[in-house]
């Protein structure tokens, strides 16, 4: 090949690398995860950068102490090779709320607009100017002209504190998202396309759990259920007589359900009791979650003509116990599994992270939905 | 899939504002600072223009100043060389000798005789083509070094004669036979009276010759 072939080779392939999405940021309970891709043209994006850090404290103090907010986003962004300063940022999950509403409307972006604000005006507590809400149209569904729409609501004081917080670090804040847009962003990246299926996810949290009910590419519902592992733990260390924290190792070494996948240490010394014993103190407290999953399904079918749930992914930190997506399918009946990684989708380009399966990060989930963002998945 | 974007919209609107705005004041220090430089370059080129006018200039003088030289040197040489055509000139005019021949050779003996006589050598000023030294004309320089049109210094020689004759006949005669003589430009005679001497009565003459001014001997 010619010196000169070489160049514009070379020139060619600078040019294809040129799509550099944005950073998707996830402020979690007790550590800031971002993620970024980056696409060549009529290419599927592949990961660029990630990081994960902890916060010193908790999450609401982090976000209300501008220099360790500044400081730890510059460790977080010189961890890897992030580029740019655009960012899509997810509201932390204590900052927002999500309302399923159905209104009626003519044809037209503005009179939806004014629709599903006259219903908001009735559904928030004070002047609705004190609030920032948008909304996403479920656009499968109109049922005798009345239409159905998820609309995120939050106050609009503390947003803008965040927005500051991110100007004065420097990040050119595209969007303001929430955590199930991105995770549905996600799940249907997984998915082939046109795929209409109806899919769960559970995004488990310390103290409270999030179920997104997916209908193909439409987000139908999203809420808020008080079952978190911190509960969870808590039952297990009162009834087994033992501090909490040995409580929560005991559990994600063992797992809640034999035959699950737990660690080579547990297979050795046999410890189906224990596994056997974990799986009775829990039942009862996931039977709550297994309503929860069926009246959801119920929804489901009510909103999509029948549509079942197909599928429940589950992340957060109960996907973590060995066994949790067994049990949970044993007791619903529907297909449970652990969301895949997040970054298994994007093959790696970053010589330093060798393979993203080895190294699989579920909690970077809200973020890549994030950075996904703008992002054409399949090409 | 429609995104959700809690962004307020009148806070989106003032970071575009603020955006535009540094944008703009980036725009215009940048702007100032190119400036800036551009002036500083061009105010060193222009002390560079300066320095180099300066030095062109004082050269100039130098050449003015050499050329002035120049001229005054080439009017000294003008002048010196005129000098030397006349000097020339004078010392090229007619031979004595052969003068004394030529009037020896037109006067009758016992008829005209001469009581005195004068002999000048000067430059006149006539009209004339530039014929070179030899010709006993001088070429006038005017100041810008252009020859007067039409005008030499011609170098003439007169003899001035005051003498006596027998009568009017003879120094007709000697006047007649000085015009015959190549070598003679012209006569004059000024006066003539009689007078008397010894115990008979003669005419007394004053006249001028003109002779030549390359007179070659004979």
């Amino acid at each position: 090949m010619s010196l000169l072939a070489k160049t514009a080779a070379r020139l060619r392939g600078n040019v294809a690398r040129a799509r550099i999405g944005p950073i998707g940021i996830d402020f979690a309970l007790e550590s800031i995860h971002l993620v970024q891709l980056e696409a060549a043209t009529g290419k599927p994006p592949v990961l660029r950068a990630r990081a994960s850090l902890a916060f010193e404290g908790t999450r609401r103090d982090f976000l209300t102490q501008p220099l360790q907010f500044r400081a730890l986003m510059k460790r977080a962004l010189d961890a890897d090779r992030f580029q740019g300063r655009d960012a899509v940022i997810a509201v932390p999950s204590d900052m927002f709320r999500t309302m399923s509403i159905n209104y009626k409307c003519g044809a037209g972006k503005d009179q939806e607009a004014a629709a599903v604000l006259k219903v908001m005006k009735d559904r928030v507590d004070g002047d609705l100017s004190d609030f920032v809400l948008d909304y996403l149209p479920v656009q499968s569904r109109t049922k005798n002209d009345e239409r159905l729409a998820l609309v995120a609501v939050s106050e609009r004081k503390p947003i803008v504190a965040l927005l500051e917080l991110a100007r004065k670090c420097r990040l050119d804040v595209q969007a303001l998202e929430i955590g199930p847009v991105a995770i549905s962003r996600l799940v249907t990246a997984f998915s082939s396309e046109n795929n209409a299926e109806n899919v769960l996810v559970i995004n488990s949290g310390r103290r409270a759990s999030y179920l997104t009910l997916l209908s193909g590419s439409d987000l139908l519902f999203d809420q808020e259920f008080a079952f978190g592992e911190t509960g969870l733990v808590q039952l297990v260390a009162e009834t087994l007589d033992m501090p909490e924290d040995m409580a929560r190792s005991l559990v994600l070494r063992t797992g809640v359900r034999a035959g699950g996948h737990a660690d080579p240490v547990s297979a050795a010394v046999d410890e189906t009791g224990i596994v056997d014993t974990m799986s009775e103190i829990l039942k009862p407290h996931f039977l709550r979650l297994v309503d929860e999953i069926k009246r959801v399904c119920l929804y489901a079918a009510a909103e999509t003509r029948g549509g079942a749930v197909t599928k429940v992914y589950l992340l957060g930190s109960i996907a973590r116990w060995p066994g949790s997506d067994g049990l949970l399918a044993t007791m619903t009946g529907v297909e449970v599994t652990k969301m895949p990684d997040p970054l298994s989708l994007f093959i790696e380009t970053n010589e330093n992270h060798a393979s993203t399966t080895e190294d699989p990060a579920p909690e970077l989930a809200v973020a890549t939905g994030l950075a996904l963002r703008g992002m054409r998945t399949h090409g | 899939m429609a995104d959700i974007d809690l962004i307020p919209h009148d806070y989106r609107i003032w970071i575009g504002q603020q955006s535009m705005l540094r944008r703009y004041a980036t725009g215009f220090v940048a702007l100032n600072a190119m400036m800036i430089l551009i002036g500083g370059g061009l105010h060193y080129l222009e002390g560079q223009a300066q320095g180099e006018l300066l030095r062109v200039k004082s050269e100039n003088a130098l050449t003015q100043q050499q050329q002035a030289q120049l001229q005054q040197l080439t009017d000294q040489q003008i002048e010196y060389e005129r000098q030397l055509s006349l000097l020339y000139g004078l010392r090229a005019g007619a031979a004595i000798d052969d003068i004394f021949a030529i009037i020896d050779r037109t006067l009758v003996v016992g008829e005209l005789w001469f009581l005195d006589w004068s002999f000048r050598r000067a430059g006149v000023v006539v009209n004339g083509e530039p014929r070179g030294i030899e010709t006993g004309y001088f070429i006038i320089v005017s100041e810008d070094g252009d020859a007067l049109a039409d005008q030499g210094l011609e170098v003439q020689t007169h003899m001035t004669i005051h003498g006596q004759a027998r009568n009017h006949q003879s120094l007709s005669k000697f006047v007649r036979a000085l015009f015959e003589e190549p070598d003679i430009r012209d006569v004059n005679v000024q006066k003539t009276s009689q007078t008397g001497y010894a115990n008979r009565r003669v005419v007394d003459f004053a006249m001028t010759v003109v002779l030549n001014s390359a007179l070659k001997s004979s």
